[in-house]
This record gives structure tokens, sequence and C-alpha cells, in this order.
């Protein structure tokens, strides 16, 4: 099983050596993050819930070398990170799309920036990804003609066009309404179902954390910890929308629910 | 072709229909301007009939669309210096942290001090050739370039630049593909500015110290009392302004694609 596993995953595992991050403000230091270690499996989709302000987005703004960690060490694969590892996509919370790119050469700026070739397969994927997301059509048009989950969509194609070993998401889906949200979490299960590379999702929902996830990573209120690591290996794959509606699932969702209740983070 | 031609007539006509308010009003102004002189007989050279300017204009065309040409040609290399000089600044200051706080003082000195008053000055440096009259339109329409670019550049969202970054984007990647576009409407907005300041700060050149140029022959007429030369000089400075801005307003259509603000406007004026 372990091999079968190893062999369809084409992502790089996660490690966090005590990681802690304390910020300089102008009302002296913050502390962000305390001693978070964690090792995150090749081709495992990790969610992360917390409560607002604990450091989600720092840790993994650490985890992609944008920011530097106070004390510890962050590993992707054999590599220590040191400075902004490239072979990485992320999707921010607000979708970055330039606006005087087209769909299409949005989706592509990762390969041209990187030189990437040949340039015509890369097309075709992104051609692919935008019609996986239901974007065919629109790949001529300006960002400005899409709606905000269709604009986040792209970022997401644009983070997976390269094929990365590592996928990190920033609360992708925040800003969209419940049904876009839903059928977009359907889409991305989907999606990397076929892609395996490791993820690292942020999100403030729980069933959406829940759904996504091999395992969901629970922090504490600010500084951030780690309260709890759960395993969903007993939901089964592929997963479709319907998986909701078992009782393992609805098990899970209390259970996170609960060690928020316990921490006073939910009442 | 005739189709073409129709097609064309059509677009005309339903503009029309859309801004006849634009079209009338002006229109309107300008009748009952010509009426109003008439029926009181206002002397000629306090304020001229429409139609009579309209005459000077058509009878000392030649004369006038040659100087026109002088003023243009000084408008317009005074633009341009004005763009070289300036955007690269605003690169410099943008990169240069250092050098922004020192750069917005002297902005805010250099702001109040009234650039065409220094024309008399200029003449005294630089004599009575074209130099004077290029450096004050560069004056003038130099700073909202400059303005304009730098706050373009520093538009750029750090997210976006966190993007870059992580996409191993290389400084100058960063720059080219991410920044600049990013301020091109803001730069092109600044060159809006500039290119009618430009006008103005020429013709307050050609006031000065000039042997041509429309500023000089509407100082000559003045003083000749020639009240109709005089203002139909004042209308094709205008409308030099007029077609320069559309000129940049067009360039900047072809140039930018996507932005947001832009399609709004034409949305707005469509309907
Ligand atoms: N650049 C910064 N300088 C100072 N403090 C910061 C900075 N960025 C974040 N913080 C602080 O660090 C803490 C963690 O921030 P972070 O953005 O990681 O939270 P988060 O868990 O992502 O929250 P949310 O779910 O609301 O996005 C917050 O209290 C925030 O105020
Ligand atoms: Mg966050």
């Amino acid at each position: 099983m372990g091999a079968v596993e190893s062999k369809l995953s084409s992502g790089l595992p996660v490690r966090l050596d005590g990681v802690s991050k304390t910020y300089e403000t102008s009302n002296g230091p913050m502390r962000a993050l305390e001693d978070v270690s964690l090792q995150v499996r090749e081709g495992e989709f990790l969610s992360i819930v917390g409560p607002s302000g604990c450091g989600k987005s720092t840790l993994v703004m650490m985890v992609s070398g944008l920011l530097p960690a106070t004390s510890g060490q962050i590993f992707v694969g054999d590599e220590k990170v040191q400075k902004p590892y490239t072979k990485l996509g992320f999707v921010f919370q607000q979708d970055v799309l330039l606006d005087w790119r087209t769909v299409l050469q949005n989706v592509l700026l990762p390969v041209e920036i990187k030189h990437l070739a040949p340039v015509e397969l890369y097309r075709q994927k992104a051609l692919d990804l935008l019609k996986m997301s239901g974007l065919s059509g629109f790949e001529q048009r300006y960002p400005y003609e899409l709606s905000g989950g269709m604009r986040q969509r792209v970022s997401i194609c644009r983070a997976l066009v390269t094929s990365p070993p590592l996928l990190l998401m920033d609360e992708p889906f925040g800003a969209l309404d419940a049904l876009t949200r839903e059928q977009m979490n359907s889409d991305l299960v989907q999606i990397w179902q076929q892609t395996r590379n490791t993820v690292l999702f942020i999100t403030h929902n729980i069933d959406e954390a829940v759904f996504l996830a091999d395992r969901v990573l629970v922090m504490s209120k600010r500084p951030g910890r780690i309260l709890s690591l759960l395993d969903l290996k007993d939901i089964p794959r592929p997963r479709s929308l319907k998986v909701k509606d078992t009782p393992e699932f609805q098990k899970f969702v209390a259970n996170v629910r609960d060690t928020f209740v316990n921490q006073g983070i939910l009442s | 072709m005739s189709q073409r031609q129709e097609n064309g007539a059509g677009r005309l006509w339903k503009w029309l229909k859309s801004n006849y308010i634009t079209v009338l009003l002006p229109v309107i102004g300008i009748l009952l301007w010509e009426i109003l002189v008439r029926v009181f007989r206002t002397p000629t050279y306090l304020l001229p009939a429409p139609s009579v300017i309209i005459g000077t204009t058509l009878e000392k065309i030649h004369l006038l669309l040659f100087q026109s040409w002088v003023t243009l040609y000084e408008v317009l290399i005074g633009f341009l210096l004005g763009v070289v000089v300036a955007v690269p600044l605003a690169v410099v200051v943008v990169y240069i942290p250092p050098l922004e706080k020192a750069f917005y003082a002297f902005l805010v000195s250099a702001q109040a001090v009234p650039k065409v008053a220094l024309a008399p000055i200029l003449v005294a440096w630089f004599g009575y050739g074209l130099l004077p009259k290029l450096v004050v339109a560069f004056l003038v329409c130099f700073f909202p370039i400059v303005i304009n670019t730098v706050i373009g550049l520093q538009a750029v969202s750090v997210e976006m630049l966190y993007l870059a970054r992580s996409l191993g984007a290389t400084g100058s990647q960063q720059f080219w593909r991410f920044r600049l576009p990013k301020a091109l409407p803001a730069i092109f907005g600044g060159f809006k500015v500039g290119i009618t300041l430009a006008v103005v700060g020429a013709v307050v050149g050609e006031y000065v110290a000039a042997g041509q140029g429309l500023g000089y022959w509407q100082v000559v007429a003045a003083s000749n009392l020639d009240t109709p030369m005089v203002f139909s000089i004042l209308v094709l400075l205008s409308v030099m302004g007029i077609i320069l801005f559309y000129l940049i307003d067009g360039l900047e259509g072809l140039v930018i694609k996507g932005d947001p603000n832009r399609a709004q406007r034409r949305q707005a004026a469509a309907r």
C-alpha cells in the first residue's frame, strides 16, 4: 500500500522542526507562532484550521520561504528553505491576477517567468486545466470580465500549471458563496486525485477542511500551536460531496469543533 | 465598401443620439454668442462674433497652420523630453528608498514654484531660440509625469510581489512583468495631464521670447487690437490640446489591455 501510494504521488514531503515566528511591531515583539513541529508526507493533503490571527498564513508563508522563521527549520524534500522556494504553487487569499493579461496568459505566467519549455505543451495543459475548472470559452477574456469565483479558479489553474510538487493554498475559497465553494471543493478533490502533489490548505471552514484532507491540523489561538492532528483515512477516497452525509465525516467535523469548544475558541 | 460607410454613418448616428447634449450645448452656446454680439453691436476689438473669428481663421489659415506647427513642435519636443527624463527618474526614486524622501521634499518645493514665471529667467539664460520654450514646456509637464509614475510603480500590491518572488522572478522580470504594466494606467494619466500643460508651457515661452509661434502671434495680434486673431489662436491652441490629449488616450487604449477602470468608463460612455 505504502509503495503504491508513493508511486502515485508526485509530491514532496515537508518537515517543520520547532518553527516559531515573532513579528517585530511598533508595540514591541509579537509572538505569532509557537514551536510548531510537523511532518507532511509526500502527496499528502493537509488542511489547517484555526481561529483568525492564529498564524496560519504566517506558517505557509514561512514554508514558501517568503517569510523567514524566527527559530526552527523548514525542509521541503531534502532542501532547507532559506529563500523563496520556487518549486511550489501558491494560491493566495486574494486571487492575485494580472489585470493586463488574459485568463490564459495569467495561467501561463509561471511558465513564462521560469522559461519552461516546450511552451506548446504547457499551453495545452493550461487549456485542459481551464476546461476542468469550467472556464472554457474564457481563455481570451481579461480578469475584470470574471466573477470572484472564476478569478480564484484562474489563480488555482496558475498554481497547478507547472505541476508543482507542493501546493500552498491560503483560504482560497474564503471570498466565495457557499454554493460555488462546494463546487470548488469537489473540483479541487478531483484535480488533486490526479496530481497527488503535497497540499497545505488553510481554511476557516471545518467542513471544507475535513472533506478535502488526509489530515487536519487544528491550531490554537495566538500564538499558534498545534492542538491536534486528525487522521482522516477512515473517510475513503475517491470522495464526492456525498461523503459529507456519512457518519464518519460527521464524526470528524464534530471532533474538530469539540477541540475548539474545549479551548474556549468556540462556545 | 458602401456597407462599411453605412456602418460608419450608422455608428455616428447612434453616437449622436446618445451624446446629443454634448454636441448641442456648445452649438447653442456659439449661436447665442453670435446673436448677442450682433444685437448689442459689441465692438469687434472687445468680443468678435464667432462668424468673424471663423472668417479670420480661414483668411489667415496658411500663417496660422505654419505657426501651429512651430508651437506643436515645441510642445512635442518638450513633452518627449519630459517623458524621457521623468519616467526613468521615477524608476530610480522608487528603487532607491532613501532617494524617495529627498525627492518628495524637492517635489513639494518645486511644485510651489510657478514654472511659467521662470520663463524670463530662461530667456536670460538660453536666449530667444527654441530652447527656452522647450525648457518651459518640459518643466511644466515633467512634474505630473514623475509623480504619476512614482505612484503607479508603487501601486503593485504586496501579494503580487509575493507571487513574483515565489515564481522566482528576477529583479528585471519583477519590473517589466509586474511593476511597469501595473503602473501604466497611472503613467498614461500623467502623460495626459503633461501634454496639456506642455501646450501652456510652450505658449508662455513664446509670449516672453519669440519671433514666431502661436503665442508670439497672439501677443502681436493683441497689441494691434486684432481681437479676432487673438480668439482664432485661442481656438487653435485648444484644438491642439484636445487632439494631443486624445492621441495619448488612443495610444493608451492600444498599449494597455484589460484595465478595469478603462473598461468601466467605456461601458458608461456606451450607455
Ligand atoms: N507583517 C506583520 N507584522 C506584524 N504582525 C503580523 C504581520 N503579519 C501578521 N501579523 C500578526 O501575526 C498574527 C498571525 O497572523 P496570520 O496572518 O498568520 O494569521 P492567520 O491565522 O492567517 O489569520 P486569518 O485566518 O485571519 O487570515 C496576527 O495576530 C497578526 O496580527
Ligand atoms: Mg491568513
